[in-house]
């Protein structure tokens, strides 16, 4: 069984798991609160969820989908407003449990940095990609204002998806991203580049799977039933 | 050049930094409850740099050879009045710092994402078993059949935190279940033994024994008793502190009657001046701190201080 977790409020994950031959299923936060589940340590594979009114063993599931960025409280409607806070920390730390138990494919896998990857804000995306060698694009940033300046003009955007590269720029753009991918071991990844006088310059990432886009999203979905297989 | 960013008043922070004053190592104090007087830029031309400044002082990141960060909430501290006397955004100066932190080669005691792996305890015990401590049986659920076959088969239970939220251990007692709306609870089975508090810095271990009646020592009548560690549990605490990446720890063991050693958690950034050999721990993190300099300058003797 393929999992594909997401909010309960996405419903392209819901139509993305509906076009996956055989079982496949959305499992939300709602799913974790509210459906019976039992998770244990160290004898994880013993374990249950319930995802879509659906009992599900651990060991049934074949790959997960990771579309959850983050546990939003508004999801949690089922605590009083001041529990939220809490059971949002509670359900963030049993996900990374639960992704990080699972021995099968998950992409991308949760880190106790945050739900999509080892990678917190855009400042660290550029402090990976410089850790790795990759030229940087002209940014700046600055506590005394918001986010990230980046200047204007077109980008180049180069997904990899299990080491390949899905959406080939024909540029340097494409092993950087090969190799952001592997230095931070991402299943997924999107970056964006600009071409700059001095060459292809790294301008920012993702790790969040944009199913949105029809060539990733049949990349994904390829690579999902080649890994589950 | 070495960076301290905490509270002056934290006595962890303050017996590192008192090591490395009376070494006459070169460091810059960034006081933690300045935060809104504190501004971070990071620019990527000619090559990617970060600047600190906090009234008059300002530093490079980049100039670091290693920090001791022991950052708290900021929303502690009373923030100013109008919006104008903000100079900067505090949230912003936690990311910027962060970024750095993570990924520079400068030793970092610790990284945000080794700080980070306390965020969920459950996660931490997968890495604790492969480091060859045992861990107690545990159950995530909230279904009450599930508690009432995991009660019965060992006796007595504690439930606590998965993440670092609110990370109280009580025993359960059957009225705890009565009448609530349960979300998922972290039940484990109750480990007896002997509490003993490990703090890991490099290679080096400092070890106290806890006596305690409490579920949780740090909340019960407690006596702190220096003692030392047999040399293959030493190793598993040194080897799992690697394995989480961090350069000091404080790991909670028990040893049982039978003689076998659990290890029910690891704080990644522990408050270590409250235990015995709390000097022996504050000098060997000093020490980590100013060899990641050896390479850039000679250190002074360290037998001297």
């Amino acid at each position: 069984m393929i999992l594909v977790l997401a909010s309960i409020a996405d419903t392209h994950a819901a139509a993305f798991a509906g076009e996956l031959p055989g079982s496949a299923s959305v499992l939300t936060c709602n799913d974790l609160a509210r459906g019976p589940s039992r998770l244990f340590h160290p004898n994880f594979s013993d374990s249950t969820i319930t995802a879509a009114g659906r009992t599900i063993c651990v060991r049934e599931i074949s790959a997960v989908l990771n579309l959850l960025p983050a546990v939003f409280a508004g999801e949690l409607s089922m605590y009083p407003a001041e529990e939220r806070a809490y059971q949002v920390a509670e359900l963030r730390a049993l996900l990374v449990f639960f992704l990080s138990a699972l021995p099968c494919p998950v992409i991308n896998r949760a880190t106790p940095m945050s739900l999509t990857g080892p990678v917190q804000n855009p400042a660290a995306w550029i402090a990976l990609a410089d850790s790795a060698g990759i030229p940087l694009a002209r940014l700046s940033a600055g506590s005394d204002r918001k986010g990230l300046l980046r200047g204007n003009g077109p980008s180049i955007e180069v997904s990899s998806i299990g080491g390949q590269v899905v959406t080939p720029s024909g540029t340097a753009a494409d092993d950087y991203t090969r190799d952001l991918a592997r230095r931070g071991n991402f299943d997924y990844l999107r970056a964006l580049y600009r071409h700059e006088e001095s060459g292809i310059r790294f301008l920012g990432a993702d790790s969040y799977p944009d199913i949105r886009s029809p060539r990733n999203r049949a990349a994904l979905r390829q690579y999902l039933l080649r890994v589950a297989a | 050049m070495i960076l301290v960013w905490g509270l002056p008043q934290d006595p962890s922070t303050r017996a590192v930094s008192d090591w490395l004053r009376r070494w006459n190592a070169p460091v810059f104090f960034l006081n933690h409850a300045e935060i809104y007087r504190t501004a971070v830029s990071m620019t990527t031309q000619p090559r990617l740099s970060f600047e600190v400044t906090c009234g008059a002082r300002s530093c490079r990141l980049e100039e670091f050879s290693a920090a001791y960060l022991r950052p708290y909430n900021y929303r502690d501290y009373p923030a100013p009045e109008t919006a104008s006397e903000l100079p900067s955004k505090p949230a912003m100066v936690h990311h910027l710092i962060s970024a750095w932190a993570e990924y520079t080669p400068a030793l970092v005691v610790s990284r945000p994402s080794a700080e980070g792996t306390n965020q969920s305890k459950l996660y931490q015990a997968i890495e604790i078993r492969a480091a060859g401590f045992l861990t107690p049986e545990s159950l995530v659920t909230n279904d009450p059949a599930a508690i009432g076959e995991f009660h019965a088969r060992h006796g007595s239970l504690i439930y606590k935190s998965m993440s670092n939220v609110r990370s109280i251990v009580k025993e359960l007692a059957a009225e705890d279940l009565e009448g609530k709306v349960l979300g998922p609870v972290q039940f484990q089975e109750r480990i007896h033994g002997q509490n003993i508090r490990v703090h890991v810095a490099g290679e080096e271990c400092f070890a106290c024994a806890i006596e305690t009646d409490g579920a949780d020592y740090r909340y019960a009548d407690s006596r702190l008793v220096p003692t030392s560690l047999p040399a293959d549990v030493a190793r598993r605490a040194v080897r799992l502190t690697r394995r989480l990446g961090l350069p000091l720890a404080g790991l909670d063991l028990i040893l049982t009657p039978s003689g076998d050693w659990y290890c029910l958690e690891a704080n990644p950034n522990p408050a270590f001046a409250c235990f015995a050999d709390a000097d022996c721990v504050a000098q060997a993190v000093a020490r980590l701190l100013l060899e990641a300099r050896l390479p850039l300058r000679e250190a002074p003797a360290l037998s001297e201080a």
